[in-house]
């Protein structure tokens, strides 16, 4: 039990309800949410009508609520955009959760967790469960285990007594990203930069088929054409490196998104696998597996 | 019961607060055309122009000729007979736009310019 951690994400949380509300927010966003059933989130994003990413989402349907999950940077504007576009004959109501309801995660290895969260678990195909008055999902990321929890904020400390002992350390932002970087999960630390989604590998979470949305145009005509231009890598180096723009040695743009001790994740415009900037020497290598936060 | 059904549990709901007066233009072919389409229904029926997200530029415009809905959240526009309805949620979006209608055979139908919208889709369904 020593080996447990827990996270307070800096989300922004808003509730969407009324019988409208899934095709409300389903032309806002990049994927289909349409046959989203009870307790499946979904990932997704929001661009701009170039096409570039203006906030991350993840989205989970409550019976039939849908709490809508973003990032607090932005959190004004995304609100602002989902308010602003509700047609006057649909029925919808947006709700604001932000310091009412936060989301946490709690890492440690999976042994030490099974016996800790509902049984319940080993039943799921990816959905969330019901955990008392919270609600929770779990994901292996390599040996450790990783849930999800969302959980009235003023009922953090309780939540986190209750289940898991005085010893469950609260991970400071650092340790967080250290953990995001050896999993590739991306933040909005990485997007934030005006990227279009297939720059970072999200193109899973755009799905094209879906009929209009803002910057499908954009995203159509990229796809077409099959043309990426940049990439995501994870880079571990030889010393610390600050985060910022950079030019290799063979004359690359580099930016530097993230960055941890001796790791973080970078954006380039060629795949190289061994990057010299100045006395730095980074090692890449691409992420199996992409999931946004 | 879950976190968000719990007995005395509410969250705030938010709304739009940005109203504004709203004046339009409608061109004389527009006009033509909403009687001609309204076939004489104008006493019980009305013309509602009103925005929603979507679309390439992240608004859509959408226009219908349906029964007069209750007039309390509505400015209201009457053009030769004809009345324009504009939700107040859209007064903003909307406030300035002139309508016309284009008899052609290609790229006809009723056309929105609007003022407030800094781009358009090439469909000119969409504005943001």
């Amino acid at each position: 039990m020593d080996n447990i951690d827990y996270y307070i994400h800096n989300c922004s949380i808003s509730v969407a309800e009324g019988k409208d509300c899934i095709e409300h927010i389903n032309r806002l966003i990049t994927s289909n949410i349409k046959s989203i059933s009870d307790l499946q989130s979904i990932d997704t994003l929001i661009c701009n009508a170039n096409g570039r990413i203006t906030d991350s989402l993840q989205i989970l349907r409550i019976q039939e609520q849908l709490l809508i999950l973003g990032n607090s940077e932005v959190a004004e504007d995304t609100r602002k955009l989902i308010v602003s576009g509700i047609h006057w004959n649909e029925d919808v109501r947006i709700m604001n959760g932000d310091g009412i309801l936060s989301k946490i995660s709690i890492i440690g290895y999976e042994d030490d967790l099974l016996e800790i969260i509902p049984k319940e678990y080993n039943r799921i195909n990816n959905n969330w469960l019901n955990w008392k008055e919270n609600y929770f999902k779990a994901s292996k990321h390599n040996e450790r285990m990783k849930i999800d929890v969302i959980v009235k904020t003023n009922e953090i400390d309780s939540f986190i007594m209750e289940n898991f002992g005085p010893n469950c350390n609260k991970l400071g932002i650092e340790k967080w990203v250290d953990f995001r970087i050896s999993n590739g999960v991306l933040s909005f630390d990485e997007y934030k930069h005006n990227f279009l989604p297939s720059e970072l590998g999200l193109d899973k979470f755009v799905d094209l088929k879906k009929g209009c949305y803002p910057g499908q145009e954009i995203h159509a005509r990229l796809e077409s054409r099959e043309k990426r231009k940049k990439k995501i890598l994870r880079f571990s180096s030889d010393k610390e490196i600050q985060l910022g723009k950079y030019v290799s040695g063979n004359g690359t743009k580099i930016n530097i998104t993230t960055s941890v001790g001796k790791s973080g994740f970078l954006i380039i415009n060629n795949l190289e696998e061994e990057i010299k900037i100045n006395e730095f020497i980074l090692k890449t290598d691409e992420l199996d597996t992409i999931e946004i936060s | 019961m879950g976190i968000l059904g719990g007995g005395g549990f509410s969250l705030p709901v938010i709304t739009q607060t940005e109203v504004v007066d709203v004046r339009i233009t409608v061109t004389e072919n527009a006009i033509n055309q909403m009687k001609k389409t309204m076939q004489g229904d104008e006493e019980t029926h009305c013309l509602v122009i009103s925005a929603q997200s979507g679309g390439c530029s992240g608004y859509l415009y959408d226009m219908k000729i349906i029964e007069k809905p209750d007039s309390k959240n509505f400015q209201i526009q009457t053009f030769e007979g004809v009345e324009v309805y504009i939700h107040n949620g859209d007064s903003s979006l909307l406030n300035g736009l002139e309508l016309d209608f284009k008899d052609t055979l290609m790229g006809g139908g009723f056309n929105i310019t609007n003022p407030n919208a800094s781009r358009e889709c090439g469909c000119g369904q969409s504005f943001g």
